[in-house]
């Protein structure tokens, strides 16, 4: 006999009063410890089949913590403008930008792919951006020095104009880097702003990368400034509030190293399946490379040395901690990047192969190959017996997988999109 | 902590016990009920600006839930149809934060139920939504949300009779 409906009541009933598991202190601090990281756009909305999330996740953690301290020794240690005149200069040569009337004007309409790395205020994150090729790169890092020992300042308000935008972008310009500014106004009043500036590549690609996306609100300020060299061009970049180094200490001390290097553990846990399939090769890591080479340029930058140096002195135990992390961090995307490099040169030699035998006719559409009970498919339909040999051997070649065993099942899809 | 931050949470506390037993529920078996909450916040933070009304804070939450896991859903589709053969295996980790045998047959019944027909009992059995207001959430119909729930609990008392016999003669004291 079936459960009567009381009885399902009465266990409905049992769950409502059932105790939190998690409790709110818990889902507050993993809240905005997370959206301090998805300031990083790395954990924000992925998927949950995303893979590499946890090794981002170390990453950031490491990055923002050590950026964090690193800027505040800098900013408490050494005044980076040391001759009187230049301080003279700094003062004289700070902008604020004025009010006025706003006429119309066309927002950018330049697309361009976009990387963010978004200087949020609430953490000082650094960033070095090459803003034109063979030339010394930019940092780009959040928060202004409260000295306010910077060449031009502007202060953006809720009462900035467009002309006021346009202004800035022209100074911009002048200094060498292409400032895109993407304001929101509501009668007249500056709501949202995201700034982005054009990071131009070896291969001649330009990347848009956001640095500040903020919202105004009535009494905020929000400053941008830079320095520049001798001959006038961008040394480095700032944005964000006036720094504030309790804001920053109150959110170290938020974020708990070692209670967040168990939660890693127990992520890696469960993300554990991920590596394993990634490791032999059953998903298609082409699309992954650019963003783990991405981690590692990050990891073997300057800046994260420097500030590990630099916190060093402040905490040893939790340094060395976190540089073991890191280190174990650095090499396992050293293998997974040379599995994701070994994977896509298999793609492309496959790719390649099925192409000139008239396999596929189009090199850049969807593509599955299956292998089963011995038999090889391309897009469902089995390839010819004189080329599964071919093909075979392409596989065991690139994949280590003996397709030619009937045991064996085997799938790869791949969609350049 | 930021203002936005502050009043973002202010709103979060009173509803915190409701929105976890929400995702604990619904997301039982499949993934860490706690991955649900963080993401939902952050996606709820992110669009916070847009929430038109502060009362309905936990409708609010719950419909960016339920969108969520319908795309992750609909992502997971996509991706075993490109894989067939990638089995991915996730553990029941919440199972071990079950102690009462009745709390633990329950949730792994509605596991078991389709999606939106168990969406629609957690919110009106352990939520307390109305019909209406579930059908504004679910972005479905009236008649659709009666049908899940009317459904949905034939289902329960079979599985849950099913789980008691099966397991002995404790947990079907426990399930009655």
């Amino acid at each position: 006999m079936n459960l009567s409906n009381s009885e399902l009541d009465q266990l409905f009933e049992g769950l409502r009063k059932e105790e939190p598991v998690v409790s709110y202190e818990e889902t507050q601090k993993a809240f905005l410890t997370a959206s301090v990281i998805a300031a990083g756009g790395v954990l924000a909305t992925k998927g949950i089949l995303k893979l590499l999330t946890f090794k981002k996740w170390i990453i950031m953690i490491s990055i923002l913590s050590t950026a964090a301290i690193g800027t505040l020794l800098v900013t408490m240690n050494t005044p980076p403008v040391t001759s009187e005149n230049e301080t003279e200069a700094v003062k004289t040569n700070a902008k604020e930008i004025i009010l006025t009337p706003e006429e119309e004007i066309e927002a950018p309409t330049v697309k361009l792919e976009t990387f963010v790395a978004r200087l949020e205020s609430l953490v000082p994150e650094i960033t070095t951006v090459v803003i034109e090729e063979n030339k010394a790169p930019i940092r780009v890092m959040a928060y202004l020095k409260d000295n306010g020992d910077y060449y031009f300042t502007y202060v953006i308000t809720s009462r900035t104009s467009k002309e006021d935008l346009t202004a800035l972008q022209e100074s911009a310009k002048k200094a060498g880097f292409e400032l895109i500014c993407t304001p929101e106004f509501k009668n007249d009043s500056l709501q949202h702003l995201s700034m982005h500036i054009v990071q131009k590549e070896k291969n001649g690609k330009k990347t848009d990368i956001l640095i500040s996306d903020i919202d105004l609100e009535d009494e905020s300020e929000y400053k941008v400034a830079w320095n520049v060299d001798e001959e006038g061009t961008v040394t480095t970049i700032a944005c964000g509030d006036d720094f504030k180094s309790d804001e920053v200490m109150d959110l170290l001390d938020e974020l708990d190293i070692a209670e967040l290097t168990n939660d890693i553990i127990r992520l890696y846990d469960e993300k554990n399946f991920e590596i394993v399939a990634l490791e032999e090769g059953r998903i298609d890591l082409g699309h992954y490379q650019e963003e783990l080479e991405q981690a590692l340029a990050i990891l073997e930058s300057e800046e994260v040395k420097a500030s590990l140096l630099a916190i060093e002195s402040i905490d040893k135990e939790g340094l060395e901690e976190m540089i073991a992390e890191l280190e174990d961090a650095r090499e396992e995307l050293t293998e997974l990047k040379g599995v994701a490099k070994k994977c896509r040169e298999g793609h492309e030699k496959i790719i390649e192969a099925l192409n000139e035998d008239g396999l596929i006719k189009d090199k850049k559409k969807r593509l599955k190959v299956k292998a089963a009970n011995g038999k090889i498919e391309v897009n469902g339909k089995e390839i010819p017996k004189n080329l599964k040999k071919k093909y075979a051997k392409l596989i065991k070649e690139h994949f280590d997988v003996d397709v030619t065993d009937s045991g064996t099942e085997w799938q790869w899809s791949y969609d350049e999109n | 902590m930021r203002k936005k931050q502050k009043e973002f949470l202010a709103l979060y506390e009173p509803i915190h016990l409701d929105f976890e037993r929400f995702c604990r529920a619904r997301v039982y078996g499949d993934m860490e009920f706690r991955d649900l909450m963080n993401e939902t916040l952050l996606k709820a933070f992110e669009k916070f600006d847009e929430l038109r009304s502060k009362e309905a804070f936990l409708s609010y939450l719950l419909s960016i839930s339920v969108r969520l896991l319908a795309n992750n859903k609909r992502k997971r589709k996509e991706e075993s149809d490109s894989f067939e053969k990638i089995v991915i295996q996730t553990r029941d980790v919440n199972s071990n934060t079950e102690a009462k045998a009745e709390s633990y047959f329950l949730h792994k019944a509605l596991a078991q139920l389709p999606d939106e027909q168990r969406e629609s009992i957690i919110l009106f059995e352990i939520s307390g939504f109305s019909i209406k207001e579930i059908a504004a959430i679910q972005k479905a119909s009236e008649s659709s949300v009666k049908q899940r729930l009317r459904r949905g609990r034939i289902r329960l008392r079979e599985l849950l009779t099913f789980e008691a016999i099966s397991s002995g003669p404790t947990e079907k004291t426990a399930a009655s």
